[in-house]
């Protein structure tokens, strides 16, 4: 029985670490279950959902892109290796570094964020002009939510 | 397998496992433990109508984990091996029988006794428990868990008898098994959390390698219907499994149980010697 | 005309709240203004029978302050109110059902675009529900709208009010499109930037939130809100009220967001166990008070993350039952000035959590409140511990850091682990906080708590319940008579038949060996044995200690694994050993006994042997051991004992007997008692295998002997052979005259004798023991006179 739990304990170990290891795996988020990381609130809408993986190897998950931002503003400790959000149409896994990301008020977002990402500009531009947003790439966003939502309330 | 002469040799081990005092002192040290945490626990201010999960409930779990399967393990141990040592074995085996009928009217007569001091031990906590006003159902799901955790640990027993010729070479085997099951294993397996940070399914799945684990969820999905006060893998078993999760943790009890039972019978049968 | 401000300012009987006074006013103003137009106002009738039979025809004939009646009916398409009318539904007349708004799954089903609308009394159902759309039961874009008991079911969104402040949703149910997970429902009520909203009464169940965001001084009061998601998310809104509600199983209770100003009292939340599952949470929120509530069998009682925010801000709990939370109090290590005060902690399975761990044990202030595992003493009788309760536990502060180490909650493991914190003050946990001074008696429950359901009786019943089961269990074992009657048609044993088939039974009983060997570990104990024996003969296996008799015994019990075959009656014992062991009684050198009465001992036997019970007093008749029926085995002698176990092999009346130096540990005289029995046992026919090394037993017995040794083949050899072997050779010395010395020696050289002269003058023979008498005869006989002879023993067999 020890072999047995000896073999299981390692064969976590190795898939731990190979996590870890693997330089642009997106993390899995558990939809209803997982919690973000930023205000604690389930996450539930595939869409706005996002991610990071830090130098640590510890894994963030978000129910907003906003959300995304702030928490690394505020966690300066948690210095990110990757960013991860969802293609807003697709909804498939995307870099966050190199999306493409549409803010309107209009856009209902979990934490009313008001942002959606895309994989490339076309879309993004296409989206922005159906709810009159602006498209931002990710450090334009990144300034855009430091001034505008980070200072909200 | 004729089941007439299995059942005469149940007997006989029943009557001589009902013999044994430790098996009553355990049971009897249960019992009046959780008569005691029961009186104890009488919650004041009618807090009890709030119908939670309370200390009480937390102790006699605690306790259950330590008294089951150290009735379990040390009664198996005791079974064949002692009977070895002391010779009435080869003269048993001598006889017009089979080595499976012995050895699971053996197995059979064990459970019986064990199954015996429990109903006393828990008859007795039922007694204190029932001043607190709790449900009987969750009581008997409760007892139904410990019958198992206690079978599933007297097949283990029965695995270190098989192995061992000297009743104090098994009893110290069974400590030691005991001690891994109750302490080394959690231990270990805090050590590997720390260290490897498993995601709630392989956590699940380590716990679930420990049947006083499994035991310990079932008590808690008795009590409560649930487990996610366990964290991450206690809400990811109540995903996975839902309303069936009693069922799952009932076969691998019981499966636990026909393992133990098989590998105790595969060693003494194939050890062909006495 | 009652006022909903009045309302929701009675229902707060413990204090008068400004911001409802203020309410009040604004509503009061509204309510003469209101009253005032609707004496001017007309009644429109709709209903299937007329004189409207459509509610948009109604509507375009109504002006503003009109109300429409709507009397039964079902009523399809999406509705717009853009008049400020009083929307009513009664009872139809026929149906006696209250009038249904149909949406048919497309669109909003009410939606109210003008100020003052009223709508009252209907079955809303089969909105939309594509996700981004908003479909939703009744959708409010104006201010001042008063939703009353409606029952709203199959829709996305309930109650929708965006930009309709003062408004008023009371008393209705609403549900969402149950087909949803909760994810994907809508919210039951949501409301977005409409300040000074009231909702009141309503029950709203299987929604996915209760949603206020946007919104300045809401009031939530007296709803029950249960199996949904967020069971009140209030953002961005300041100033709030919630106020007597119940919320029950929903993911999370009550969960606030940058927010300032959120007043929480007597609240009733219980079962929130969702992912997160707090009663509730505060995330950057200021000037919290929390107050009266009762918290019981969360997840988590409170979650505090940035709450107070600002500096000047507050956030106090005061007066709060939490009991039976897996957590009661969770903050981020961040959080600090929070204040506790005269709340009770009651049997929560931990107290306070530091998600993710560390924190300062000074950050917030606990003051006063009731702990249930606090073990201090109030010596001074101030109603008040001595000592401070101070949260600090190992285990506690490794799952905070480490939640998934939860599962090992209970855990014996965990167990240790406080008792080694407790024990070894080097691995003493960080303290999480101090209650300097806690109180004693937990705060009494809300009179409105229901006492548990008195199980006493079944709790009883089912103690008793097991307690018989151990009885009976002790009764199984103790009965004589057995519970399975053994065998109800006993085989027909040797005894029971007729003579002329029992001697030809015994005529088939042999035992054959063939090549049998047994190797333990590198010894090789058994080497090449083969012998048969004939029915109705003894074999004596013959043999020093070691030279592997026992193991040959075994063997042939099939207890053992050998090489070679045996058979017993053509049967392989190696295949069918039980029903070889069957044809064997069995009497080993020293038997072990269970500790029980002859009598019982022979029972149990007898039971495993199919043999009735009434043998039994025939057969301890039959071997003197009836006087001892009723002793214990220990109680007997050794030559009782065996005895005992000569009658226990003959229970089944076997062909065979097999008997390990049975009597080794026999006195003399219990022994020739015993070889006594066996041998008339033979005389009876029985086939009789023995293990000896006593010379009279074999020449008692045996017809013929298996000789082993140890490294040596094994021989068998009949009775003459045997003694022959085991005879000593002696040496005989003879004294005779001179004269005939030579011819003696001589003589006997010629009689196949080995005798020379020695030098001493004596003639030296060498014999075997029992043949030196006719040594001596034969010269007698032949004329040679023997003066004397001295015998010296040369060599013995063991």
């Amino acid at each position: 029985m020890k072999t047995l739990l000896f073999i299981l304990v390692m064969v976590i170990g190795l898939v731990g670490c190979g996590q870890s290891a693997n330089d642009i795996g997106a993390p899995e988020i558990f939809y209803g279950q997982d919690v973000c990381d930023e205000c604690s609130m389930i996450i539930s809408d595939v869409r706005f959902a996002a991610a990071t993986i830090d130098l640590n190897g510890n894994i963030h998950k978000f129910d907003d892109i906003g959300g995304m931002v702030v928490y690394h503003m505020d966690h300066p400790e948690s210095q990110v290796r990757a960013y991860f959000v969802h293609d807003y149409n697709t909804q498939v896994w995307l870099r966050g570094e190199t999306a493409y990301y549409v803010h309107s008020p209009q856009i209902q977002s979990p934490m009313n964020d008001g942002i959606a990402a895309f994989a490339d500009e076309a879309s993004a531009q296409a989206f922005a002009a159906q709810v009159r947003g602006t498209v931002k790439k990710f450090d334009e966003l990144r300034v855009y939510v430091h001034l505008v939502l980070h200072s909200a309330p | 397998m004729e089941l007439t002469l299995t059942w005469t040799i149940a007997r006989r081990e029943l009557r001589e496992a009902l013999r044994n005092k430790w098996l009553w002192f355990y049971a009897l040290g249960f019992g009046v433990l959780a008569f005691g945490l029961a009186q104890a626990g009488m919650s004041a201010a009618g807090y009890a109508g709030l119908g939670g999960f309370g200390r009480t409930a937390a102790s006699l779990i605690n306790s259950l984990l330590l008294f089951v399967p150290l009735i379990g393990i040390t009664v198996g141990a005791g079974v064949i091996a002692g009977e070895r040592e002391r010779g009435t074995l080869l003269y048993l085996l001598a006889q017009p029988v089979n080595r499976a009928e012995v050895f699971f009217g053996k197995a059979l007569g064990a459970a019986l006794a064990v199954i015996a001091a429990l109903a006393l031990g828990f008859g007795i906590a039922g007694l204190g428990l029932a001043n607190q006003g709790g449900d009987p159902a969750s009581f008997l799901a409760l007892v139904g868990f410990a019958v198992l955790l206690a079978l599933a640990s007297l097949g283990i027993g029965f695995i270190i008898s098989a192995l061992t010729h000297k009743a104090a070479t098994a009893s110290g085997a069974a400590m030691i098994v005991w001690l891994a099951l109750v302490f080394i294993g959690d231990l270990g397996l805090i050590g590997a959390t720390m260290a490897f940070r498993p995601t709630p399914a392989s956590m699940l799945t380590l716990v679930l390698v420990n049947p006083l684990q499994i035991f310990k969820l079932g008590a808690i999905y008795s009590l409560r219907s649930t487990i996610d006060t366990l964290g991450a893998a206690g809400q990811y078993a109540m995903i996975q499994f839902g309303d069936t999760l009693p069922f799952v943790l009932v076969s691998l009890l019981v499966g636990w149980t026909a393992l133990s039972f098989a590998l105790a019978y595969g060693v003494f049968a194939r050890k062909g010697d006495v | 005309m009652n006022t909903p401000g009045a309302v929701a300012c009675k229902q707060l009987k413990w204090r008068v709240h400004f911001k409802c006074l203020y309410g009040l006013g604004v509503l009061l103003v509204w309510a003469l203004f209101g009253s005032a137009s609707a004496s001017a106002a007309e009644r429109l009738i709709v209903s299937p029978q007329g004189p409207y039979t459509t509610i948009q025809a109604a509507l375009s004939a109504a002006q503003a302050g009109d109300t429409i009646e709507v009397r039964g009916g079902v009523y399809t398409g999406n509705l717009v109110l853009d008049k400020s009318v009083i929307l009513e539904g009664t009872p139809g007349s026929v149906s006696g059902q209250k009038p249904t708004l149909d949406a048919g799954g497309r669109g909003t089903v009410v939606t109210i675009n003008a100020p003052d609308v009223t709508v009252r009394g209907f079955e809303i159902r089969n909105s939309g529900s594509e996700p981004d759309q908003d479909h939703a039961g009744i959708t409010v874009n104006a201010p001042r709208a008063l939703i009353e008991q409606n029952r709203l079911d199959e829709v996305l969104f309930g109650i929708f009010v965006a930009e309709g402040p003062d408004s008023i949703v009371r008393a209705n149910d609403i549900t969402s499109q149950a087909r949803y997970e909760s994810g994907r429902k809508g919210d039951g009520i949501r409301l977005w930037y409409s300040p000074r909203v009231t909702l009141e009464n309503n029950h709203v169940h299987a929604a996915r939130d209760l949603v206020i965001w946007y919104s300045q001084g809401v009031r939530i009061i007296n709803n029950l809100i249960e199996n949904g998601r967020y069971g009140v998310h209030l953002m961005y809104s300041d100033d709030s009220l919630i106020a007597n509600n119940r919320l029950l199983n929903n993911s999370v209770g009550i969960y606030a967001m940058y927010s300032k100003g959120v007043e929480l009292v007597d609240n009733d939340v219980r079962d929130q166990r969702g992912p997160s599952g707090y009663a509730l949470g505060f995330k950057d929120t200021d000037n919290v008070t929390v107050e009266n509530n009762l918290l019981v069998e969360n997840r988590g009682g409170i979650f505090l993350d940035g709450t107070p925010f600002t500096p000047n801000s507050f956030a106090r709990f005061e007066n709060n039952i939490l009991a039976f939370n897996d957590v009661a109090v969770t903050a981020m290590p961040a959080v600090k000035r929070v204040e506790f005060t005269n709340n009770t902690f009651w049997e929560n399975i931990e107290q306070m959590s530091v998600h993710g761990g560390g924190g300062s044990p000074d950050a917030n202030t606990w003051q006063g409140n009731f702990w249930s595992d606090y073990t201090g003493l109030d010596a001074d009788g101030d109603g008040r511990g001595d000592t401070p309760y101070v949260a600090e536990k190992l285990f506690e502060n490794m799952t905070d850091r480490m939640p998934i180490l939860r599962v090992l909650l209970y855990s014996p493991a965990a167990q240790a682990i406080e008792f080694a914190a407790a024990s070894f003050p080097i691995v003493k946990p960080r303290p999480k906080f101090a209650d300097p001074a806690p109180r004693l008696t937990p705060a009494p429950l809300p009179a409105t708590t229901q006492p548990p359901a008195d199980t006493r009786r079944e709790m009883v019943a089912a103690s008793l319940m097991l307690l018989m089961i151990a009885a009976g269990a002790i009764v199984i074992a103790k009965r004589d008579k057995p519970m399975i009657e053994s065998d109800s048609v006993p085989k027909p044993t040797a005894q029971s038949l007729p003579a002329a088939h029992r001697t030809a039974e015994l005529a088939q009983a042999v035992v054959c060996a063939e090549s049998v060997g047994k190797t333990y570990g590198k010894t090789r104990v058994l080497n090449d044995v083969s012998f048969c024996v004939e029915a109705g003969q003894a074999l004596a296996l013959w043999g020093p200690n070691g030279a592997g008799k026992t193991t040959l015994v075994k063997a042939m019990l099939g207890l053992i694994s050998f090489q070679g075959n045996i058979r017993i009656k053509g049967l392989q014992v190696r295949q069918q050993g039980k029903k070889t062991r069957g044809f064997i009684g069995y009497v080993p050198q020293l038997t072990m006994f269970y500790d029980w009465s002859v009598q019982t001992t022979c029972e149990f036997y007898a039971r495993l042997k199919h043999v009735p019970a009434a043998r039994v007093p025939q057969l301890l008749q039959q071997l003197g051991l009836a006087p001892h029926a009723s002793k214990s085995v220990t109680a007997l002698s050794g030559g009782q004992k065996q005895r005992l176990a000569l009658a226990l092999a003959l229970l089944a009346d076997p062909p065979i007997l097999l008997l390990d130096e049975p009597t080794a540990n026999l006195d003399s005289a219990a022994r020739a008692e015993f070889v006594r029995l066996v041998d008339d046992l033979k005389r009876q026919g029985k086939t009789i295998l023995f293990a000896s090394h006593r010379l009279e037993e074999v020449e008692a017995l045996a017809d013929r002997v298996l000789w082993l040794a140890e490294n040596q083949p094994m021989r068998l050899m009949d009775l003459e052979e045997w003694r022959a072997l085991v005879s000593p050779a002696v040496e005989l010395t003879l004294w005779l005259g001179n004269e005939q010395r030579e011819r003696a020696s001589a003589f006997l050289n010629a009689q196949g004798w080995d005798a020379h002269l020695n030098g001493r003058g004596t003639i030296v023979v060498r014999a075997r023991a029992q043949e030196k008498i006719r040594a001596l005869k034969l010269l007698e006989a032949n004329g040679f006179v023997v003066d004397d002879f001295q015998v010296e023993r040369q060599t013995e067999v063991e």
